[in-house]
């Protein structure tokens, strides 16, 4: 059996094989930040052991802070304590830190691939689930919890199981009005939350080639809600001018050896997945989720479904116990559903080319009045690319908040919350129940579906706004 | 970490799907501020959103809060427990709760790396043999589950014992209570020859947080 790129990966960072089905795997890149690594930075003190790599390690701030203009660390009461607890662990453990005031300050996952940190083939971790991201660069990246950040820093290694390869062939070509966040979450809506597990997901085929590598990232981000820990994309051409010339990228002749090194790693040959599934894009449609699992998902002009046509009882069950929760009606259509709240943001969505798809769907109109709606850049790269495009005046007009980057109401941090019983329409990537808050009740689609819903003050089809 | 080979205790059943890290340890709690939420304590946080209404008054009907299961150390439930974020204060919420055992068909990836960590058993068992438990449980009055790590089986009075598979490699740290960051530790010269031999392969994967 021809070897995946993802085994390839694997066999070049494997430290030893303990013989068990577990291995010791070298970690390239570590990315902190704060919410996640406290205890672990503790430990460390207590075990008296350094950071074995600062080299190879980086943090940031993201969860526990205010995206209010004028923002500092101290503004959001509740995460005081870690935003200076994490200034002092990255200081006393010589660890570089990217904090609010820098110019590479970002959620996490959308720091690490702007600043050229996380690079093809390369292993990648940070304690944060949606660290899978940075498969959209053809990084093997996933996310781990406080224990395994402690185990990274004192030994810049995991034991790991080696994960089943699976690939993910998006077929076609996206129609208009159709994006990245529509394949996954299509993907997902298909194959289920559970199809991923235990496999690291390489996403194939046209419709990702074509691409741009924001896209990719925001298809590999959602792989954890796919049920997988990471999914990659192939490195190509449109990687390599993606992360040409980046802070931290491999700079002169090494970046060359770099690049022939990733065009061998990613030529996939006649390699063999142990499973292979397909989605055809052409005939896909703007989706939204309806429910509290980020697999119910359904066409923009679909209906609730009706939980008296499901036989499987437990599905049935699950069904019901989601649209109560939602407070929607079996069988009536979505579109025209009334939202309180539009969050446009996340390490999801919030990159340049989401807030340009938003800001041509708000320009010239106006956020419902009842509406309170929120652009969250995902890193302040990104805030200063837009303010540079002028796109926050284009929001400022149309009556969004045009924020500081951060994850916001993603997760209901830094003090955006979704109000109990508010319906919320949100760019971001879970719809769990309490996710944006106890008794929120959200909706996930992609930035000009979130968009559209603003400004029609109700669940829309995005195509019927676009000229 | 403590060792884990026996454990008897009470079995609380939330027959509930996906329940995800979010619901197991939110960040914030119903009716509370979020300063005041993240002063709390793990254990008073568990499970907020299914225990208590967005106002914060408790839900009459949440199985913990009912006396039958006071103490409980074992949770049966349903597929996907601990799915979603990554994090680790899901495992120590249950942990401070008194809980040491969540019996599910299938986990979270990420939730079932962290449990075993903490020397928390997250423990597959088929659908089919959760719901034979369920009822047998419901049967006896004492609601105590037995699980049995060296004979690899479950028990509860009045039923037949059921054997369940789980492999050696998480066995047996849990059984001996032996931690992940010491073992690694043991390979430290592997780790430095590995450096080595990869940073003249690789050159450009070393030295990237820069200056
Ligand atoms: S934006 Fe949301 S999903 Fe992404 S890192 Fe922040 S909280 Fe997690």
């Amino acid at each position: 059996m021809a070897h995946t790129p993802f085994e390839r990966i694997w066999d070049r960072h494997v430290v030893k094989d303990y013989g068990d089905g577990r291995s010791l795997v070298f970690i390239d890149r570590h990315f902190l930040q704060e919410a996640t690594s406290g205890r672990a930075f503790d430990r460390l003190r207590a075990e008296n052991l350094p950071v074995r790599r600062p080299d190879l390690t980086v943090g940031t701030i993201d969860h526990s802070i205010s995206t209010l203009p004028g923002r500092t660390l101290h503004s959001f009461a509740a995460g005081v304590a870690r935003n200076v607890a994490m200034h002092k662990n990255c200081a006393d453990f010589g660890v570089r830190l990217f904090s609010i005031d820098s110019p590479h300050h970002g959620i996490v996952h959308v720091a690490g691939p702007n600043l050229g940190f996380a690079i093809p083939g390369s292993t990648y971790v940070c304690g944060d689930s949606h660290t899978a991201s940075c498969g959209g660069v053809g990084a093997w990246a996933w996310g781990i919890g406080t224990s395994e950040v402690m185990q990274v820093l004192a030994t810049q290694s995991l034991i790991l199981r080696k994960p089943r390869t699976m690939r993910a062939t998006f077929n076609g070509r996206l129609s208009k009005g159709v994006y990245a966040k529509d394949m996954i979450l299509a993907l997902i809506g298909r194959y289920g939350i559970e199809a991923g597990v235990g496999h690291t997901v390489q996403y194939a085929g046209p419709a990702i080639s074509a691409l741009s590598v924001e896209g990719r990232m925001t298809v590999a981000n959602m792989s954890i809600e796919f049920g997988a820990r990471g999914g990659l994309v192939g490195a190509d051409d449109t990687t390599f001018e993606y992360l040409h010339g980046r802070e931290l990228a491999p700079k002169g002749a090494e970046w060359d050896r770099a690049v022939a090194d990733w065009r061998r790693l990613y030529d996939l040959g006649d390699a063999m997945f142990d499973r292979e599934i397909e989605i055809d894009c052409s005939t896909l449609g703007p989706q939204v989720s309806w429910g509290t699992t980020p697999q119910d998902v359904i066409g923009v002009n679909e209906t609730i479904p009706d939980p008296s046509s499901i036989a499987d009882p437990t599905r049935k069950a699950m069904t019901e116990r989601a649209i109560d929760y939602v407070g929607l009606t079996p069988g009536t259509p979505i579109a025209g559903t009334p939202i309180d709240v539009a969050f446009i943001g996340s390490c999801t969505n919030g990159r340049l080319s989401d807030l340009e798809a938003a800001a041509a769907i708000a320009k010239g109109r106006k956020v419902a009045p009842h509406v309170k709606a929120l652009v969250v850049p995902g890193a302040a790269h990104v805030k200063a690319a837009a303010e540079a495009a002028g796109l926050d005046k284009i929001f400022i007009e149309a009556g969004f908040e045009w924020r500081e980057a951060g994850c916001s109401m993603c997760v209901a941090a830094g003090g955006d919350i979704v109000p109990p019983g508010q319906r919320s329409m949100s760019t971001s990537n879970r719809n769990f129940e309490g996710r944006q808050g106890p008794g929120s009740r959200t909706h996930l689609a992609s930035p000009a579906m979130v968009a559209a819903a603003a400004i029609a003050g109700c669940i829309a089809d995005v195509r019927t706004m676009m000229h | 970490m403590e060792k884990f080979t026996v454990l008897t205790g009470v079995a609380a059943p939330i027959a509930m799907p996906n329940i995800s890290t979010d619901l197991i340890a939110p960040s914030h709690f119903p009716g509370k501020k979020p300063e005041e939420a993240i002063v709390m304590s793990f254990k008073d946080k568990l499970f907020a959103n299914l225990r208590y209404f967005p106002d914060g008054t408790p839900k009459p009907d949440f199985v913990l809060d009912s006396p039958r299961y006071q103490g409980a150390r074992i949770l049966l439930t349903g597929e996907n427990f601990g799915c979603g974020s990554s994090r680790e204060t899901a495992v120590w919420s249950l942990q401070e709760a008194g809980i040491a055992c969540v019996i599910a068909p299938s986990f979270g990836d990420i939730f079932h790396d962290n449990s075993f960590q903490n020397g928390f058993l997250p423990l597959r068992v088929p659908a089919d043999d959760i719901d034979r438990l369920t009822k047998g449980l419901a049967r006896t009055n004492a609601s105590e589950l037995t699980v049995d790590l060296e004979k690899r089986e479950l028990r509860v009075s009045g039923m037949a014992p059921i054997a369940f598979d789980l492999p050696d490699n998480r066995r047996i740290p849990l059984m001996e209570g032996l931690d992940q960051l010491r073992f690694m530790l043991r390979s430290a010269d592997d780790i430095a020859a590995y450096e080595n031999r990869a940073s003249t392969e690789r050159p450009w994967s070393f030295a990237a947080a820069g200056g």
